[in-house]
């Protein structure tokens, strides 16, 4: 018989018989090991661009294996609406809502009852984007998700793997992956098999197009001032870029298709350019009127303005690599969508790689701001450990726990700044960040988490949590109670104690644990913790602590 | 060397070589081999066909003439001179056919059937007619006479009416008066059968007769029949309509009214009676047809639909169905064992209405689309699609809504279509959908199936048992995702996508056309065997033509079957001396459109909706497909050896654009009656080979 040294939250010390009670065991669920999806299953994507309006409807069978039914794709001027007027016009909402009338027809068709449908940069951007994303619902039924920059490349990216043959290798190698979009465009490095960095910048195609428009008639060298006007937007990026040796090139979006295309000779078989090609190319188009590029070139007539554009965007981040050529995997954001429901669906292999290059990018951006390394890792344990405990009395899912992990990355960062509400710098770091594959909404419960990591607890009056909607509120509540009941037991940030088991008694949550070394500052964090979490949970934590190592 | 292909004389006029395939249908009402009633027929068919010549070719001829447009068409004729022409021409053609009709009305009445004139009629017969003129005839009649208060009336367009003259008393001269024959009531009118004799006398006649009673107190002169046809080319202006339905319902109420073109009179009418007409009407003496007879034949489709007599009409055929297709309770497992092809009318169109009807009820059946283009009235396609809506299927309709004179018609069932929860819609802006096709999408065991079906022919169940089509059931994959992406495109959903089988007029149908020619004149140049065969309805397209000048002179052999109009003119030396067009006019009307390019051995061969017409390759959305399945290739072969070694109804075209029948060198063989008999998807080329020395166009 052993004894512990147990606090509840009302200092009272208990002695406790084991054995005597009959025990809540908690299983510890594995996430996303198991398919959760048996079923073959339509799904159809929607992707709401800066020039158009596009879906792809596919069929996935049983083993997760995606084959296309239908890909469709109308030209709607929606980022032109945006780029140059701050709002998408009436007449191109209602031209949107009969075209995505007819794609629900089709979803109809079909009996689809899973759908993701995005909208991007064009909309997001929009001053009336409620209102449209409202009369489209109004109008179609659908729902519209307006989705961030970086949740749009995390998205294009899930479809990459579909198809490079070598994209593992190329991966480890050091690839430079570079996405143009029409509004918005982004970088992403990897290295050993590692997503290191990424970083959008809004600078795109058709976005560069509309703004120097104007320009463009007063002057005979263009290209000129585009380049120029590129290289300046890019500088600041180029800077804070690691400093890896990058032996591979990706190019995606930004008309690489026109390009692939031209080269290809209307072959689009290859997947890959030899960067000489398109430098010749690029050399060849410099000067052509957009009406040579069309006839000669056969170039679609709405993409000949954006053509040159892309190329120099291209051309400068090419030389950024020691690459002799690009990789051009014609990816879209509606394959990515596809792909993306399939990864929820079936819960493949490919998602876990995906969100491992989330937390790899993550902990990259930690390590920027000179975070505790060996405290988060702690914290990240000891939290998903109890997350993973407690997953019946939380009941929340596998994504809410990676937010939890990025909120646990992220919880120090603002003390890169100063060390005085550190808290609070933290979430106006992470509010102002882009994580690849997070939302916008996604990364505001993400900074919440981590400024209610000690200090203070939520309450409706404070603005960043007051805004968020009473279903994040609820998951920022239960994430930041369970990050401080970790944190806490590594207070001092010495990695001193270490958890055996936790369990449910009498709506009390024990956690048992050991340590070797002195324990109070834990042991008094944790108790100033125990109040908050049980007005969350409604159990009170209480600690047992064994000194010493693992000895019955 | 470059030749110039462009000279008028390598051209036919279209109109004039149209009028030339209606003296080819003319020619079959004194072809002894057909019977009697068939040969009537025949002469009814010209007249019609002649009545939307008029209305739609010749009217669109004279507001060319009338906007003061005097460019000439690739044989080098203005406007003005092709009316001229063509006027010539018609007039040839309408005497010659009531001198048939003169030849075989006296045959009529050894077969007891007598269409009597006024004369013929004994008194028990007039006091019938009197009745029967009291009772229902004379309250529907509108008497309207000219003079100074009342100016003259507006004649219905293709109206039959009596003009008369009635004696003025109070000035000198005489009044016009008109009277309509009305259209509602029995054109024939049946008399007393009298020494085992059907009898009848026309309408007009009857009304003839009792014309005084009209005029009480007046004295007519005389009277007599006419008719005229107006402008009937509705030209839709589609940017202005803001919904195409109204805007199609509001023509046809305004095409009664355009400007006459032809005006029909009787033979024996009084002069002065034409002057007055002729002055009315605004019409020139070379556009009034005088007919010795009945104005209109229309009405021997009535007196020979009425009429039972065996003997006097075709044998009757039934058309075969595919064993495999009326044994099978899954047709959908069928077509997944391969193409099918079905030779209509041979083959029996049963097997796609039923492909339908198993969709609407196929529990697996998630959606289906189809193009509609001119249907029958009571169609029971669209009777299957409405039912497929009722049980919950997306049914997605396209209807082409400016299907020529069918407007009127289309718009009922589309409407009926509409209520029955199918999503109709009415095509793309400025272009008729003329493709045909259907798609059925359903969910199998681990995939989503896609069943096509493919036709030169339209949905129509009662034409596709008189016109000659082919029809191509399919799961090929490719075949399904481009019939997806035509109607993404046709919906308005999707911009013009890039296939994988099909080619789409007006988008590249034409370019595949030029590839496929010019891919023949590469082989020949080599050396090489090169040969096309196409078959169609009507060859126009003057760049097309000149494509296949170039083949020809570079030594590509080319056999045409050319239905209708032909504007290539063959035989030319060093031009088009290895091209030999023929024409077949039968019992059924050729409709199939099919097009061979030997292709160095391959032999690829295409099925589609579209001739090579203009219109079809610019103004349309057609389609061309590949056959892709060896079984069914082989049976589009076997068809066109069969047809080009026809020697009963084919007609060869001469280089002056005259056709003449083939002489039997060999053997007599009439291809459509040979399809009839034989059951083409079972017999083998020893068959074929055996019983007729066939030409050996394939195997030289």
């Amino acid at each position: 018989m052993c004894f512990f040294v147990i606090f509840n939250m009302d200092f009272i010390l208990i002695l406790y018989h084991l054995g005597k009670r009959e025990k809540i065991y908690l299983q510890n669920d594995k996430w996303g090991d198991k398919m959760i999806n048996k079923k073959d299953e339509i799904f159809a994507g929607i992707d709401i661009g800066s020039h158009s309006l596009k879906m792809k409807v596919a069929y996935v069978d049983k083993k997760g294996e995606i084959s296309t039914l239908e890909n469709l794709r109308r030209t709607v001027p929606i980022g032109s609406d945006t780029f140059s007027n701050g709002i998408v016009s009436f007449d191109t909402v209602e031209e949107l809502c009969e075209i995505l009338k007819g794609y629900k027809r089709i979803m109809e068709d079909y009996k689809i009852s899973t759908y993701r449908a995005v909208a991007t940069s064009a909309v997001r951007e929009a001053k009336n984007k409620d209102y449209i994303v409202d009369q489209i619902k109004l109008k179609t039924g659908l729902r519209i998700e307006v989705i961030s920059n970086s949740e749009e490349k995390f998205l294009t990216y899930k479809a990459i793997r579909e198809q490079l043959d070598d994209y593992r290798r190329l991966r480890k190698e050091g690839t430079l992956l570079v996405d143009i979009g029409a509004g918005s465009s982004e970088l992403s490095i990897y290295k050993r098999n590692k997503l290191i960095f990424s970083q959008g910048i809004k600078i795109g195609s058709l976005r560069i197009n509309e703004i120097l428009s104007e320009i463009e008639k007063k002057t005979l060298d263009f290209p000129k001032i585009l380049e120029e006007f590129i290289e300046s937007n890019i500088e600041s990026l180029i800077a804070i870029k690691p400093r890896v040796k990058l032996n591979n090139f990706i190019a995606i979006g930004g008309e690489i298709s026109v390009i692939n295309n031209i080269l290809k000779h209307g072959k689009n078989e290859s997947k890959y350019i030899n960067k000489t090609d398109f430098l010749k190319l690029y050399e060849n188009i410099l000067y052509k009127s957009n009406n040579t590029l069309v006839k000669e070139y056969n170039v679609p007539q709405n993409r000949v303005d954006i053509l040159l554009p892309s190329m120099i965007l291209f051309k400068k981040f090419i030389n950024l690599t020691q690459a002799e050529g690009m990789y051009v995997p014609l990816v879209s954001l509606r394959d990515g969508l596809i792909s993306d429901l399939v990864d929820r669906k079936f819960n493949t292999l490919r998602n876990k790689e995906f969100n491992k290059d989330i937390i790899s990018s993550t902990r990259n951006m930690a390590k920027r701001y000179k975070s505790d390394n060996k405290h988060i890792r702690d914290v990240e344990k000891k939290s998903l450990y109890i997350y993973d405990k407690l997953k019946k009395i939380h009941g929340l899912g596998s994504r809410e726990r990676f937010l939890m992990q990025i909120a646990i990355i992220l919880h120090d960062i603002g003390k890169y700044l100063s060390f005085i509400n550190h808290h609070i710098n933290s979430y106006n770091i992470i509010i102002s960040s882009e994580i690849i594959g997070v939302s916008k909404e996604e990364m505001r419960v993400i900074a919440n988490v981590a400024k209610y990591h000690s200090k203070e607890t939520p309450s409706l009056l404070h603005n960043t949590y007051g805004i968020l909607s009473e279903k994040n509120r609820i998951k920022v509540s239960k994430l930041a109670a369970i990050l401080r009941l970790a944190n806490a037991l590594d207070r001092s940030h010495k990695q001193k104690i270490k958890i055996k088991d936790i369990y449910i008694d009498n709506r009390n949550l024990y956690i048992d644990t050991y340590s070797k070394e002195d324990y109070l500052l834990e042991q008094w964090t944790f108790i100033n913790e125990a109040d908050f979490f049980k007005q969350v949970f409604g159990l009170s934590p209480i600690l047992k602590i064994k000194k010493g190592g693992l000895v019955d | 060397m470059i030749k110039d292909f462009n000279n008028s004389e390598y051209f036919i006029n279209r109109e004039l070589s149209w009028l030339e395939f209606n003296d080819r249908v003319l020619n079959e009402s004194i072809d002894d081999d057909n019977p009697l009633f068939e040969r009537l027929k025949f002469l009814a068919i010209v007249s019609s066909n002649l009545d939307e010549f008029f209305s739609v070719r010749v009217a669109s001829l004279k507001d060319q003439v009338n906007a003061g447009y005097d460019k000439e068409d690739p044989a080098g004729l203005t406007p003005k001179r092709q009316l001229k022409e063509i006027s010539k021409r018609a007039h040839t053609m309408v005497n010659e056919e009531y001198v048939y009709l003169n030849r075989l009305l006296p045959e009529l009445r050894e077969n007891n059937i007598k269409i009597l004139k006024i004369n013929e009629l004994v008194k028990e017969d007039i006091l019938y007619l009197e009745k029967y003129f009291q009772r229902e005839v004379y309250p529907v009649l509108t008497p309207m006479a000219v003079d100074s208060s009342r100016p003259f009336p507006l004649i219905l367009n293709k109206s039959l009416n009596i003009g008369l003259l009635l004696e003025d008393e109070q000035e000198e001269g005489n009044i016009f008066a008109t009277v309509q024959i009305p259209a509602i009531l029995p054109r024939l009118v049946k008399l007393k059968n009298k020494d085992g004799n059907e009898r009848f006398i026309l309408l007009e006649d009857v009304v003839n007769i009792f014309i005084d009673k009209l005029f009480l107190g007046k004295n007519v002169l005389c009277s007599y029949p006419y008719r005229i046809t107006r402008n009937a080319d509705l030209t839709i202006h589609e940017e202005e309509a803001e919904d195409l339905l109204i805007e199609i319902e509001k023509s046809i109420k305004k095409r009664k009214w355009g400007e006459a073109i032809r005006l029909e009179v009787d033979n024996n009418m009084d002069d002065r009676l034409v002057e007055v007409l002729r002055k009315a009407l605004e019409i020139h003496r070379g556009e009034i047809y005088y007919i010795d007879g009945p104005i209109d034949l229309t009405f021997i489709f009535k007196l020979v639909s009425k009429n039972t007599k065996k003997k006097l009409t075709y044998n009757k055929f039934m058309a075969h169905t595919p064993k495999y297709l009326t044994k099978t309770k899954d047709i959908f497992k069928e077509i997944t064992k391969g193409d099918i092809l079905l030779h209509h009318p041979y083959e029996s169109f049963k097997p796609v209405v039923d492909f339908i009807k198993k969709s609407a009820h196929d529990e697996n059946v998630l959606a289906i689309k189809q193009t509609l283009y001119r249907v029958s009235g009571d169609s029971p396609i669209v009777n299957a699609l409405a039912k497929a809506a009722e049980l919950g299927k997306q049914v997605t309709v396209l209807v082409e809504l400016k299907a020529r004179f069918d407007e009127e018609n289309n718009i009922i069932w589309a409407k009926r279509l509409e209520k029955a929860g199918c999503h109709v819609i009415y095509g793309l802006l400025g272009l008729k959908t003329h493709s045909k096709i259907t798609l059925v999408v359903r969910k199998e065991e681990d995939r989503i199936k896609r069943y096509v079906h493919l036709s030169t022919g339209n949905y129509n169940d009662i034409t596709a048992k008189l016109y000659t089509d082919i029809g191509l059931f399919t799961c090929n994959e490719y075949f399904g995702a481009d019939a997806s992406k035509v109607f993404n495109m046709l919906s308005g959903y999707s911009e013009p996508p890039e296939l994988y089988r099909f080619y789409v007029a007006p988008l590249n149908l034409r370019e595949r056309f030029y590839e496929l020619i010019e891919n023949e004149i590469e082989n020949a140049k080599k050396g090489r065997k090169a040969l096309i065969i196409a078959k169609m309805n009507s060859l126009v397209d003057p760049d097309i033509i000149k494509m296949l000048y170039k083949a020809s002179s570079n030594g590509v052999r080319i056999e045409l079957i050319v239905r209708g109009i032909c504007c290539l003119r063959p035989g030319i030396t060093n031009i088009s001396d290895n091209i030999t067009v023929r024409s077949i006019v039968g019992r059924f009307l050729e409709h199939s459109r099919i097009y061979y390019f030997y292709n160095d051995g391959r032999e690829d061969i295409y099925l589609s909706s579209a001739d090579w017409m203009p219109r079809n390759l610019n103004r349309r959305v057609e389609l061309l497909f590949p056959i892709e399945d060896r079984k069914v290739k082989k049976r589009i072969i076997d068809i066109f050896s069969i047809t080009l070694n026809d020697t009963v109804k084919t007609r060869i075209q001469k280089p002056d654009g005259k056709y003449k029948r083939v002489e039997s060198e060999r053997f007599t063989l009439n291809s459509q009656e040979f399809f009839m008999k034989n059951n083409i998807s079972s017999i083998n080329d020893s068959f074929i080979k055996t019983k007729y020395e066939m030409k050996g166009i394939f195997n030289e």
